[in-house]
């Protein structure tokens, strides 16, 4: 059916003129106006680059995107061109746009260009640091406020904890000013009147009252009253402490019933005791607060220095950074759009209302803003939805319009006038209000909401568990019954804490499902058994380690087993448990020794396959969950490896700081569209989302959270201490707000469904009492039972007492199958690649095919290899070599020396002594008055004359240093800089043999000119040696090439084995001994890991 | 006379090269680059080709004109800022881009770094690219190859810098000039969507598999993507479990056990030491090469997290033989902090690797040992590279400049002579000629790349994707375009925009729902009558404490863990004081006011036993206490139960079952006793107490065994037994109905009891001990923990696998 806007729709989709802000209800088609809007602006003749659309969430971005993309091809008489443009549309996150803002400059604000943004746990981690050091430094300098906070607490760790989120929620609200008002002397001044009226007043009283007539227990309180008294004014003054605790004992005294003549002086007294009492609290707390403001300012610096050190920046410093971008005129003119969209408005914070003002301050711009104020439930990350209806009232009143989208597409009609009938009486006495959506889509005749309601047990605990297995049963009744499939239905959760519970009931009545939740990845038990066994191989001695393994599928082992291993009395394990252990026993030391080689994605899969782990664990009941989650451990540890964490220590640690520091890891999300299985995620999760099936459990949870700590904050009252007047405030605030977001989190929840929505809770109406307000009920089960009455009982289907029998046994293969039975196979054989091979290499086969392997397979430089031996500075033989011969090569070009040499020393990338330069100078100095050098001027001379011959299916390279012309034919020389005796050359010139045939043969055929002559001229004896006319027969050359190629292409399957030693060592730089040494180094490093003995 | 050919990059030159031996033809194909470093080679010009160095020389031209920039100082300690301008002065030094429309000041800042650039590139005898390529222009017209050439054949050289182009029209100069394409026709382009990018791989390894096994050669199948830093975590584990003929990369120096030692050494330079960081430098095979003991290894993992300075950990591993060791090591790192130049620092780093030569370093099989070979000699260039700078750092930019430097070592490949699947960027394939070429991670977000905004020149940087996607097209026969709805992170992906509109969607396997059977592990019944005889002779041996006892009663299955299997846990030891350690400091004050007959002040005896235990006594324990003993006082004052026996030690305290007999021991925190001898038996607690149901429940056997140590030693009647809160002064446990007035208790507290059943409780707390102690001497520890907070901190979470 084609689609049709709405009337309201259609209006804001066209009203371009001016700024428009859209309330849209859940399911009213808001993306839908979005990208039709933005698509009518293209066909008004508005650039794609005047356009800025700002969303929630990335993936809204990317699904206006692609909307906006299909819709442009059904545009006729669009510009050419245009798709290609719409790569560079601004649609965005505020935060991607915000990034995206500083990055273009990040020279006015001073960061690193290179910058990245962090993730939420890693930045937590710097924070912690900075405040662990901080503390660490005030309590080390005896700073009085801080080492009075550190009083309050047991742990120093624990007040740093407290300081790190007590900042954290500062900043997130858009808060960065730490420093607090000195209230000393006001405060001062009032107790020291609060001091004077209460003596005055209580002096007289007693007086009054010893003339009265007083009760006999009343005379013991008031003898008591006059002895505190006495003690108070005998008290120094200077001990808050003492004096809070006499005062709140006299306000205690003065509690209880007095006779009507004392009354209202007794409550009068009480109270003014009470006001001093908080007036010293305050007292007190002030100059701590003071220090505190301080010492949060100087994390605040600290922590900002040392994200820029880091190159990190987190969400609020974006958005900070961004404000103060668009504030700069130079900045703002690039960009300045005609056009501002900006999605789910009703989450947005100060600060980023602040940037979409700077971004529409031209009176050109035209705001379109979309939200519903119900729907604002990211209060603890710094979003109010006051912000929202200031916008919102700003528009109006600057002649902008309002539309209301109110109709609903997405749920069923029964659950619109469910949730019309209920949030009609929850919002009630809410400033945003509530006004009714209209159903569009048809009618059932099913009920659309179920009540399940559990029985109340002996405790909570109890009571959850009911509540949960019955929840199951329902799951169950409405796959087998009405035909929904387990993919259809999705539990939402307000907090993840009890989840648990549910979990197990689930799997209990063997309902497969996923939980999307975040956390937990890593207290899985399969994720659990790998890490234990990495823990074990660290130190063997770790008990707890190797109980977990051995008992774990990887091995298996009974308890019995376990007993009489641990016992050591080896000789009772049956044969079983003795095969397993032996088994363990025998990969251990296998496996402690790749764990300390291999990097850590590499070790994992070793030991996963090693021990068949993953078959087994896929054998366990939510066996493909397991199986995801082992996937997903391999697959983190690759991009751990990717990233730099490459040794299990780095991975470790690096899991422990994200544990420590509660970062989010959620199970392996197995593929929904083609999984079967039940979900479970967060409401704020499911934000954005819709389901067929919605299933409310743990609705009894209580709605407010006590808030725990010494500190505390909120935006209007600031930051301040447990039990101060601000701190009552501050909690009287807090609780209306959690009320007020706890109202539009339900809404949330309830809106998501579009067949069935289920409402699961404890107890029925008569165990609770339901008296108004609203807001004084202490959970959402109760709200709901509270408007039942007004909903209409039609709509609602009440069910209790389902239960299941015993869970249904499923038989299946215990080893279930890995990968499908047409999984791919290679079946072809290695193929050859064509090859290339230097006449150098060649001829280090020919003296030893070990160092060949060392030199061209392995490609081990040659440089370092003598043992013990360190490079630091100077000249060694093989530089010497190199320096010589390059500066050889170019005497030719008539350059000058000392250039010449100054240029080849530093391609070596060296410095030398002036003793070192003047040996290389005598040398070419030498050569340069050579006979061989004099008479070599009379010809034609080719240097470095390269050379590619093909040969079988291989090609033979390499570089001639002369090649002389002579009438006969050519002549080849290489140059040699070896330092030896006259009488070496014999010897030293043989293992140069296969060279200068190569070269003969190359060159030969190469060029179709006779080599009539091979030879080397040695530099330092200064001697030319040629060699014998057989190096010049090119057949035997040939032969031996193909074979030797053949050899070495064959040897790589083979390995070192294929390369074995000769006994030329005498100038060979390797030492073949390096590898058992370096085994014998290994051993010692790897007994730190222990044993195991084991018999 | 040769043909030239002109190709856009290396492998592509070097392939054709190989070929034209084989057909022993005239071609001279040749990249951009190769072509300058032949001409340059050619007229023999002495010169340096390093990246590194020039970055070096940016570091140091950026450090000396710190004071004097107008517009960049405060960037200056940026290693990304280095990086963005050894682009621009690429640019710049080939004239893509010029500085005249930035404003004077930014004018200035550039000039002058570039200058100062330009100098100790020189001195470091470093041409940069643009340097080259001048040199090159200048070459040609006497150069060997151009006498050699007749003709040129371009080849979609792509987009092309002012100098290049100037080389290329110079070289075109009076020659035969021929425009090529790669092949006449587009590839046949099919488009597959997957669920996430490992079925996406997963998918395209299936699809190589195919080809291979009908007879395709690897070395004609590419994978590339756009973003393959993401997708080579994948890669890498599939490619090899699939056994697929492909080379993967070789390790960055950083990502080696040497270069990993040396890094963390670098950073140790720095004055806070982590433990983490010491982890690192002792990580067997990845830190310094030392065989540290075990107990070595234990003493770091336990290590209070909060040591940082150098002298706390000398303090603290100082005595160890192997820690010894390594602090000799870190010794030769240790100087005052302050700016010194890079050689100082290098010089250190070379001492030190002087002193641990290869042979110490392990490796076990040849290949292990060339990995370690070439990245000690890649160190060892490293450091004589930057032994050249005198620029002057701290230890924190050293760190910089030395991580960065690790970072872009890659370690030379081993030679294989296998065909391998090429797997990398786009760039490389243009032209190859492949069969298949698959091109994985085409989203909208990755390719065609959005235009970016340069903001040091302050241009746009438009994307070459569009034309480069052209090449691809002419490179293979087929072209696969894949990409995942879903990335690694669960962040949804679309499609580029040049993705057809018709694709095939990759339906992963094996993804039914449901259960299979479960194998056994174990359920802690312990049925081996060998074992139940074992375990009652060793408990009989030896008396249980009541915490023990306790243990059992929290969780069967873990009293079997740490009291039958004998499995410690290991605590990282903390600065703070331990709860137990507070807890007994606060027990023997109890014990000690009331022992004095309340003479000396509370506070005077905990003060002093702070002290002599060395420990900070807080404001919080001070008046916690205080507190809970003035309100104590009242109600011993009020109620005329006198404490009496503080914590009073008993043992021998016998429990008989059918299966036999155990003695238990324990100490009790407090009995009070009145003037007619009746008393009440207290447990302190810091944290909370137990409830009256788990009492009742024997949840709790604390006060179960105290009863009955309490009735053996005293003759009286106990009018009650309860946890005494010191936090606050709630008393929570069974009390004789008919003495709670006289104890302070109204009828609203719970676990008041008429006398008929407090008769009986002495009899029921037996019993429910006899129950416990047969569960144990049968072999009975089902995994059975009374509520999830006993599992929330217990460390055999991982053996007993409830979940």
């Amino acid at each position: 059916m084609a689609y049709t806007p709405t009337p309201d729709q259609k209006q804001a989709i066209e009203t371009v003129d001016r700024n428009v802000v859209v309330v849209a209800g859940a399911g009213s088609g808001k993306t839908r106006v979005l990208v039709d809007r933005y698509l009518y602006l293209l066909r008004q003749g508005v650039g794609i680059s005047q356009i800025l659309a700002i969303t929630f969430t990335r993936k809204a971005a990317l699904e206006m995107k692609d909307r906006i993309r299909s819709g442009l091809a059904q545009i006729p008489g669009l510009p050419a061109g245009l798709a290609q443009e719409f790569n560079q549309a601004q649609i965005s996150t505020i935060h991607s746009f915000c990034q995206h803002l500083v990055a273009d400059h990040p020279d006015r604000v001073h960061v690193d260009p290179r910058f990245r943004t962090a993730e939420e746990w890693e930045s937590r981690g710097l924070l912690f640091q900075v405040v662990q050091e901080q503390v660490d430094w005030a309590l080390a300098s005896k700073e009085p406020g801080i080492a009075a906070i550190r009083e309050t607490y047991r742990q120093t760790q624990i007040l740093v904890r407290d300081l790190v989120d007590i900042y954290q929620r500062i900043v997130t609200k858009g808060v960065h000013k730490f420093t607090i008002p000195d209230r000393a002397g006001a405060l001062q001044a009032e107790v020291t009147l609060l001091r004077q009226e209460l003596r005055s007043r209580l002096v007289n009283w007693l007086k009054y009252v010893s003339q009265t007539k007083l009760s006999d227990s009343k005379k013991l309180v008031v003898a008591d009253i006059g002895s505190l008294f006495r003690e108070y004014e005998s008290g120094s003054g200077d001990q808050s402490d003492a004096e809070q605790e006499l005062l709140a004992e006299l306000a205690r005294l003065f509690g209880g019933s007095w006779a009507k003549d004392l009354k209202a002086e007794v409550q009068d007294l009480r109270a003014l005791c009470n006001e001093l009492r908080q007036c010293l609290i305050d007292l007190d707390a002030n100059q701590i607060l003071v220090e505190l403001g301080e010492f949060l300012t100087r994390v605040d610096q600290e922590y900002h220095n040392r994200k820029k050190a880091a190159g990190i920046l987190d969400f609020n410093d974006l958005e900070q950074l961004a404000v103060e971008l668009l504030a700069n005129t130079r900045v703002d003119q690039a960009y300045q759009f005609r056009h501002v969209m900006v999605d789910e408005t009703q989450d947005i914070n100060p600060v980023q209302k602040q940037l979409i003002s700077l971004l529409t301050k031209n009176p050109g711009t035209k705001l379109f803003v979309v939200g519903d104020p119900k729907q604002s439930i990211y209060r603890f990350r710094g979003a109010q939805v006051e912000v929202f209806i200031d916008l919102h009232e700003e528009i109006q009143q600057n002649g902008g319009q309002l539309i209301t989208l109110k109709d609903n597409f997405r749920s069923r009609p029964q659950l619109i006038a469910f949730n019309n009938q209920l949030f009609s009486q929850v919002f009630a006495n809410d400033p945003i209000g509530f006004s009714a959506t209209n159903a569009k889509r048809e009618s059932t005749d099913t009920t659309a909401i179920d009540l399940l309601i559990a029985e109340k047990g002996e405790n909570i605990e109890l009571g959850r568990a009911a509540e949960a297995r019955q929840i199951a049963a329902y799951i169950q009744r409405l796959v087998t019954v009405e035909g929904y499939d387990y993919k259809d239905i999705t539990l939402l959760f307000r907090s993840m804490s009890p989840v648990g519970i549910y979990e197990r009931e689930l799997h209990n009545h063997q309902i497969p499902f996923v939980n999307l939740s975040g956390r937990g990845f890593y207290e899985k038990q399969e994720i659990q058994d790998v890490l234990g066994f990495i823990q074990w191989l660290q130190d063997s001695a770790n008990g707890i380690a190797e109980a977990t393994v051995l008992r774990s599928p990887f091995f298996g082992v009974s308890d019995e087993g376990l007993y009489w291993y641990r016992t050591g009395k080896f000789d009772q394990i049956c044969a079983e448990d003795r095969d397993k252990l032996e088994r363990a026993y025998q990969l251990y030391p296998q496996l402690q020794q790749e764990l300390v080689l291999l990097p850590a994605p590499q070790f994992l899969d070793k030991l996963l396959e090693t021990t068949n782990f993953r078959e087994h664990t896929r054998a366990l009941p939510l066996g493909e969950q397991r199986l995801a989650n082992i996937n997903k451990l391999k697959e983190t540890s690759w991009q751990l490896w990717a990233k730099g964490y490459v040794s299990f220590t780095e991975q470790l640690a690096y899991i422990d700081q994200f544990i420590e520091l509660q970062g989010r890891e959620s199970e392996a999300a197995l593929d929904h569209e083609h999984t079967n299985v039940v979900t479970l995620m967060t409401i704020h999760g499911a934000k954005g989302l819709e389901f067929p099936v919605v299933i409310l459990p743990d609705l009894c949870g209580s709605i407010i959270r006590s808030e725990q700590g010494s500190l505390h904050f909120h935006p209007d009252w600031g930051l301040t201490l447990r039990d101060t007047t601000q701190h009552q405030q501050i909690k009287a605030a807090l609780r209306e707000e959690a009320v007020a977001e706890a109202k539009r989190l339900l809404y949330v929840a309830m809106t998501r469904a579009k067949e069935k929505l289920a409402l699961s809770g404890i107890g029925e109406a008569g165990d609770y009492q339901l008296e108004p307000p609203l807001e004084n009920l202490r959970s959402w089960w109760e709200w709901i039972l509270f408007g039942l009455p007004q909903v209409d009982p039609d709509l609602v289907q009440i069910i209790t007492g389902l239960e299941l029998p015993e869970p249904i046994q499923v038989e299946i293969a215990a080893t279930a199958e890995l990968e499908p039975k047409d999984k791919p196979r290679l079946m072809t054989s290695e193929q050859y690649a064509q090859a290339s091979f230097s006449a150098t290499s060649l001829m280090i086969y020919s003296l030893c095919p070990r160092r060949y392997y060392y030199r061209y397979i392995l490609r081990v430089p040659e440089l370092v290899f003598k043992p013990g031996k360190v490079h630091t500075a100077g000249l060694d033989p093989l530089q010497r070599g190199n320096i010589v011969h390059r500066v050889c090569e170019h005497l030719a070009k008539g350059t000058d020396l000392e250039k010449l040499l100054d240029w080849a020393i530093a391609m070596e990338g060296i410095s030398i002594k002036n003793s070192e330069r003047q040996e290389l100078h005598q040398i070419i100095t030498r050569y340069l008055a050579s006979d061989y050098y004099v008479q070599s001027r009379g010809h034609q001379v080719d240097r470095e004359v390269e050379f590619a011959v093909p040969l079988d299916r291989f090609v033979i390279t390499g570089t001639v240093d002369q090649a002389i012309h002579t009438d006969q034919g050519l002549v080849i020389v290489d140059l040699k800089t070896n330092q030896i005796g006259a009488d070496q050359i014999e010897d030293t010139a043989a293992t140069y043999g296969w060279q200068l045939r190569i070269y003969a043969w190359a060159l030969q055929v190469m060029t179709g000119q006779p080599v009539v002559k091979t030879g080397l001229y040695f530099l330092f004896p200064d001697l030319v040696y040629f060699a014998p006319d057989s190096y010049l027969d090119t057949k035997a050359t040939e032969q031996w090439l193909t074979q030797v190629c053949r050899q070495i292409q064959a040897g790589e399957k083979v390995g070192v084995e294929a390369f074995p030693m000769s006994a030329d060592c005498q100038y060979c730089p390797y030492d073949c001994q390096q590898v058992e040494h370096t085994r014998a180094s290994f051993a010692e490093i790897v007994s730190g890991l222990g044993k195991l003995e084991f018999k | 006379m040769s043909t030239l050919c002109l190709v856009p990059h290396p492998q592509l030159a070097h392939k054709w090269r190989q070929s034209a031996v084989y057909a022993h033809s005239d071609l001279l194909p040749f990249a951009i680059k190769e072509l300058v470093a032949q001409l340059l080679k050619e007229q023999g010009l002495p010169y340096r080709d390093s990246v590194f160095l020039e970055k070096i020389a940016l570091w140091e031209a950026v450090g000396e004109a710190r004071d004097g920039l107008v517009c960049y100082g405060q960037m200056a300690d940026f290693p990304g800022f280095i990086e963005d301008l050894h682009n621009l002065f690429f640019r710049f030094g080939s004239g893509q881009v010029s500085f005249e429309h930035l404003s004077d000041p930014e004018q200035g800042d550039l000039h002058l770094l570039y200058d100062l650039y330009l100098q100790k590139l020189s001195a470091y005898h470093v041409l940069n690219q643009a340097q080259q390529l001048e040199q090159a222009i200048a070459f040609w017209p006497n150069s060997q190859l151009k006498q050699k050439v007749n003709r040129v054949e371009l080849y979609y050289l792509g987009e092309l810098t002012r100098l290049e182009r100037r080389l290329v029209n110079l070289i075109c100069e009076g020659k035969q000039v021929e425009h090529c394409t790669f092949s006449p026709n587009d590839a046949d382009v099919t488009a597959v969507v997957a669920a996430s990018p490992r079925e996406e791989i997963v998918q395209v390894i299936k699809a190589i598999i195919g080809l291979l096994n009908q007879g395709v050669e690897p070395q004609t199948i590419a994978v590339v993507s756009p973003d393959l830093d993401s997708y080579l975590p994948l890669i890498m584990p599939l490619f090899s479990q699939y056994q697929l003929p492909w080379q993967p990369p070789m390790p960055k120096l950083a990502d080696t056990p040497v270069g990993k030692a040396m890094g963390t050494l670098v950073r140790l330079m720095q004055s806070v030491w982590t433990k983490h960081d010491l982890e690192q430098l002792a990580a067997p095979g990845w830190g310094l090469p030392f065989g540290l003991s075990q107990e070595e290894h234990r003493l770091l993992r336990i290590a209070p997290p909060t040591l940082r300075s150098r002298e706390q950990w000398h303090n603290y591993l100082g005595e160890c033989p192997g820690w010894q060791q390594i602090f000799a090591v870190l010794q030769t790192l240790h100087f005052k902090p302050g700016f010194y130049p890079v050689r100082f620092y290098t010089e250190r780093l070379q001492r030190v690797l002087a002193e641990l030569p290869l042979i110490k370093w392990p490796a076990v099989d040849h290949g292990q040992w060339a990995v370690l070979a070439k990245s000690y000699d890649g160190l060892q260039k490293l450091l004589a590279d930057l032994a050249v700078s005198q620029h002057l750092v701290n230890a924190a930019q050293f760190e910089q400049i030395f991580n960065t430097a690790l970072d872009s070592y890659v370690l030379p490949q081993p030679r294989s002579f296998l065909q391998k699947i090429y797997v990398g960027s786009l760039s490389q394939v243009v032209g190859m000629g492949y069969h298949t070429l698959y091109m994985i991670g085409v989203t909208e977000s990755n390719f065609p790349k959005p235009a970016k905004r340069d903001w040091l020149s302050k241009q746009m940087l438009t994307s070459s994707d569009y034309d480069l996607y052209r090449l691809l097209l002419r490179s293979t026969s087929h072209l696969q375009l894949s990409y995942a709805e879903q990335d690694q992170a669960d962040r949804i992906n679309i499609a580029s925009q040049i993705f057809p509109a018709e694709f095939t969607r990759v339906v992963p396997f094996n993804r039914a729902g449901g259960y299979s059977k479960a194998i056994t592990i174990g359920d802690g019944v312990l049925g081996d009558p060998a074992i139940i005889t074992d375990i009652t002779a060793r408990l009989q041996g030896k008396q249980l404490s009541v915490s023990k006892l306790n243990l059992y009663a929290s969780c069967p299955f873990r009293f079997l863990c740490s009291e039958i299997y004998n499995l410690e846990a290991e605590d990282v030891l903390v600065d703070d004081i331990t709860p137990q350690a507070e807890g007994a400091l606060i027990h023997e004050a109890l014990r000690l006011y009331w022992q004095q007959k309340q003479v000396v002040p509370i506070e005077q005896i905990l003060v002093e036993l702070y002290d002599a235990a060395g420990e900070r006594l807080t404001r919080r324990v001070l008046s916690m206490v205080v507190s809970f003993i003035k309100k104590d006082q009242a109600l011993v004052e009020a109620s005329g139960y006198y404490p009496t026996y503080l914590e009073h030690w008993f043992e021998g305290v016998t429990i008989a079952s059918q299966s036999g007999t155990i003695r238990l021991r324990g100490i009790i925190d407090r009995i009070d006793v009145d003037q007619d001898g009746n008393y009440v038996i207290y447990d302190y607690k810091t944290g909370a107490n137990p409830s009256v149901r788990a009492i009742q429940k024997a949840e709790n056997l604390q006060l179960q065994v105290y009863l009955l140590a309490a009735s053996q030693i005293l003759p009286g009647t106990v009018h009650g037994i309860a946890f005494y809160n010191i936090k606050n002064s709630q008393r929570t446990g069974l009390w004789m109905e008919a003495a709670h007035q006289k104890l302070g208790l109204t009828r609203r507290n719970a676990g008041i009891m008429p006398q008929d059943e407090w008769d009986q409780l002495a009899d029921s707390f037996y019993q429910s001990l006899q129950y416990y102690l047969e569960q144990i001497l049968n072999g009975y520890f089902p995994i059975a923990p009374v509520d999830d907070i006993v599992c929330s901190h217990c460390p055999y979470r991982g053996i007993c696998r409830k979940e």
